[in-house]
């Protein structure tokens, strides 16, 4: 546009133009983006005044507005920052990391948090998938991928899963890992970010011992399976047998920090490298890199030491026993994981049936052995399932009158094919299988009926007492008074003439529950013999300590003890301990008539043994045993008779 | 006081009046000068003297002062602001505004401490279809032009309505406070005839009928 010239314009127009021309000059200052300016006029026209008041509300309103955005701005910061604070301080709190996979790029972000919890070097944002996929274990890689895959292709609501990782230290760890997909308004797939927890604790740490877990038990074994330049090995187990006695009578959290004392206490004496691993049923497991018996002596010997150590607690020692299994592997040996903990098993298995403290390697025997428990647990099974289980009886005769002073219900079962089968053949596998209480129970309902029934109360009185033997599972129980008393009811048969037979081996796996079990069963008015008193190795301090009414005598004693002096004098000596203790006395496995003389020479009057009888199928006892004559000292030169119940 | 409150009061004594009463006037108010510019601040002191020496020399006491200048001050806004009267449907509206609108001609001071005077002595605190309450801080107390300017606000508009004064600085009260109800409903725009036909109107409390006005 052309400007009209100078020279025609009138003085006042040119005024006007120059205040307004100096009102568009000050307002230039805001092309800086600056607006912190003042607009001025020397003008006394109301106009240019009001364009320039109206100019400074304009930027009054600019500057407004930047401060309100500036205050939203500084609160929303704040509150990300507050935010941000709490999200970090639950994910420190609950030891959370961060991931983030850019799905296009497929870089990955993986945070401190994250690279920390697993002790590896923080790379933050220059890592790939891959990087992560290759620290987790093999087995469960491809269950991570599909995870992250399922979810990515719409399939999951979220990934949610969990996995073994291997951290800095070249261990394992377990995580769980859940995250989320961010997409687009076309549900393209953005990113993908979620968290990693560390589960290692709960899922690889045994709560009560706090040692490492069966299941990273189980990575080791793969491991070192897997290892192509495979050395010797041996897988070593121990078991602590009577662990319970550490909670008798002591509060739970005293008994917990022993035991977690005697674990440290166990750790410390195995070889720092070699990570010790509790397993149900208070069995711990270690690997050992060599499969000599004599380096592993080497090895155990400074925690078997331990072990045979009391254990102190609120004040009192309890005395803890073992037993341990050893499978040993050559070098590169052909094996699966589940065969060489098998072997361990059996080693373990089969070291329980033997004396505490014993250490049994894993040999090929033990197969047998193990196909014999087998065949056992089929033939116990079959028993249970067909009428099998057979109720024999054994007198114990009171050689001075020839009373009957008790029948022991003895177990048989009956096979098929082999016809019946004696106790030796099914009893530690039914004990251990915990059948032996379903037996038991069948064994009752044929023994109990003897109590009441008319010929043998003709033939024998009503005074003698029915013997059963108790397993070590059945004296824990702590409602066997009342299944017997109920048992006897139901049978309408006075629960007094009951007697429980216990060893020492089932007394002594825990002493003071059994203890208790035996007190409430002698209030009750049932006897209590303590059973095979002299097989195995056998405390005379039981004798002084046990409720009991009867201690009967084992065979072991008895055999040969008319021909052995050194035998005769033991013999002689722990019956009259017993009966200077007051106890009623049993002599087992009387099968001759010296014997018996001899027994009677000390004032043995209760006798069981072939010498009376054999143990007698119960429909059999009337009609094969009839009552014995009273025992009559014989002459001196003590010439052989006859049994008395043959004659 | 923004200096637009007594450009108009001048610009009217000098044209109703002539220039020498406007002279007397000043120096009955005991000032050497009289500043016309709408977009600078002068003393309260200075104005308030002003519009007493105006007063006293027309013979009009302080309310009927006020409600004169109320009438002034709509005439000559309404020619030089007419944009805020159109962005008002009513008087209501209006009013509503007129805290903004009084902050805009205070936007022109420089002085923050000024501005921020002139920012905080109208605000909203209330406020519904029928209803507006406004708080007034000023140690100027001009309540009384207040509610003559609320009188000649309804005129404009046609509508009818009603001011109580809840709260007086004048009675010990931290603040004013103007409750107001509009009764009429709001005319499409405001009415620009009649103006001064209520000036004599009882001011204190003042309800305004369109049948008064007729």
């Amino acid at each position: 546009m052309k400007e009209p010239p100078q020279s025609i314009a009138s003085e006042r127009e040119t005024h006007l133009l120059d205040h307004v021309d100096a009102i568009s000059n000050q307002l230039c200052q805001a092309v800086e983006g600056g607006f912190d300016f003042h607009v001025h006029t020397d003008s006394d026209e109301i106009a240019l005044q009001k364009l320039a008041q109206l100019n400074n509300f304009m930027l009054e309103s600019v500057r407004r507005t930047i401060a309100d955005l500036e205050t939203s701005r500084e609160k929303l910061e704040s509150r990300v920052e507050e935010r941000t604070q709490r999200l970090n301080l639950v994910l420190t709190a609950t030891n959370d990391g961060v991931w983030e996979w850019e799905i296009d790029s497929g870089d990955m972000l993986l945070s401190e948090r994250w690279s920390n919890m697993l002790g590896l070097a923080h790379e933050g944002e220059n890592q790939r998938l891959e990087d992560w996929l290759s620290r987790i274990h093999g087995d469960d890689r491809s269950e991570v991928e599909r995870a992250l895959y399922r979810h990515l292709d719409g399939l999951t609501p979220s990934v949610n899963v969990e996995y073994r990782i291997r951290d800095g230290r070249g261990a394992w760890r377990m995580v769980l890992c859940r995250g989320l997909c961010q997409r687009d308004e076309n549900g393209r797939a953005l990113r993908m970010a979620g968290t990693q927890t560390d589960t290692t604790e709960h899922r690889l740490c045994d709560p009560l011992t706090l040692l490492p877990n069966g299941t990273y038990l189980e990575i080791m074994l793969n491991e070192r399976l897997s290892d192509r330049r495979r050395a010797p090995m041996a897988l070593v187990k121990f078991q602590l047998l009577n662990v319970a006695s550490l909670f008798d009578g002591v509060a739970v959290n005293d008994a917990l920090s022993a035991l977690r004392r005697l674990v440290q206490g166990m750790r410390r004496q195995i070889p720092p490298r070699i990570p010790l691993v509790a397993l149900p049923e208070h069995t711990f497991a270690m690997i050992f890199d060599s499969n000599s018996q004599e380096v592993l002596e080497e090895a155990l010997l400074p925690l078997e030491s331990l072990l045979a150590e009391p254990v102190e607690i609120d004040g009192q020692q309890v005395w803890l026993s073992h037993v341990s299994g050893v499978a040993a592997l050559d070098s590169n040996e052909p094996i699966t994981i589940d065969e060489w903990r098998h072997r361990s098993r059996l080693a373990l298995a089969n070291a329980r049936l033997s004396d505490v403290g014993t250490r049994r390697y894993y040999s090929e025997p033990l197969r047998q052995w193990e196909r014999q428990n087998s065949r056992a647990e089929q033939l116990i099974r079959g028993a249970l399932a067909g009428d099998g289980v057979r109720c024999f009886v054994q007198p114990i005769v009171d050689a001075s009158s020839g009373k009957i002073q008790c029948f022991e219900a003895l177990m048989r079962l009956h096979d098929p094919v082999d016809g019946i089968i004696n106790p030796g053949a099914f009893i530690d596998v039914a004990e251990r299988s915990g059948l032996i209480a379903p037996l038991w129970e069948l064994l009752m309902e044929q023994a109990l009926p003897l109590l009441k029934d008319a010929a043998v109360r003709e033939r024998y009185g009503e005074t003698f007492l029915l013997s059963v033997n108790l397993s070590t599972r059945q004296l824990m129980d702590p409602n066997l008074l009342d299944v017997l008393i109920a048992a006897s009811e139901r049978h309408g048969v006075p629960y007094r003439r009951l007697q429980v037979e216990v060893t020492e081996t089932s007394v002594l796996s825990d002493p003071v529950k059994a203890f208790r079990s035996l007190d409430r069963m002698r209030a009750a008015g049932i006897s209590v013999a303590l059973d095979d008193f002299g097989s195995g190795y056998s405390s005379l301090a039981q004798l002084t300590s046990m409720p009991m009414d009867t201690v009967k005598i084992d065979r072991e004693l008895v055999m040969n003890v008319t021909s052995l002096p050194r035998k005769r004098h033991v013999l002689a000596a722990v019956v009259a301990l017993c009966q200077r203790l007051d106890y009623r006395v049993v002599v087992e496995g009387v099968e001759e008539r010296d014997t018996l003389d001899l027994l009677r020479e000390w004032d043995v009057t209760d006798i069981q043994g072939y010498y009376y009888a054999k143990p007698l199928p119960l429909e059999r006892l009337v009609a094969d045993f009839p009552l014995p004559r009273p025992h009559r000292r014989r002459d001196s030169n003590r010439s052989a008779q006859a049994s008395p119940s043959t004659t | 006081m923004i200096g637009l409150i007594q450009r108009i009061l001048i610009d009217h004594i000098e044209e109703a009046y002539g220039e020498e009463t406007l002279a007397a006037i000043r120096q009955r108010a005991g000032l050497e000068t009289l500043g016309r510019r709408i977009d600078t601040d002068y003393a309260d002191a200075d104005t308030l003297a002003l519009f007493a020496a105006a007063g006293e020399h027309l013979g009009l006491d302080h309310e009927a002062m006020m409600t004169r200048y109320a009438d002034l001050f709509i005439r000559w806004t309404r020619v030089h602001y007419p944009m805020f009267f159109s962005l008002a449907e009513s008087a209501r509206a209006f009013l509503g505004r007129q805290p903004r609108i009084h902050a805009t001609l205070g936007a022109g001071l420089h002085d923050e401490t000024l501005k921020a005077r002139v920012n905080d002595k109208f605000r909203v605190v209330d406020e519904d279809e029928a209803t507006l309450t406004v708080e007034y801080r000023s140690d100027n107390g001009l309540c009384s032009l207040y509610r003559a300017l609320f009188l000649r606000v309804l005129e404009e508009y046609g509508e009818t309505g009603e001011i109580i004064e809840a709260r007086c600085r004048h009675r010990g009260d931290e603040c004013c406070r103007f409750v107001m109800h509009f009764e009429t409903a709001p005319a499409r725009s405001p009415v620009s005839a009649g103006a001064g036909v209520l000036l004599e109107a009882e001011l204190k409390k003042v309800p305004v009928t369109r049948e008064a006005r007729e």
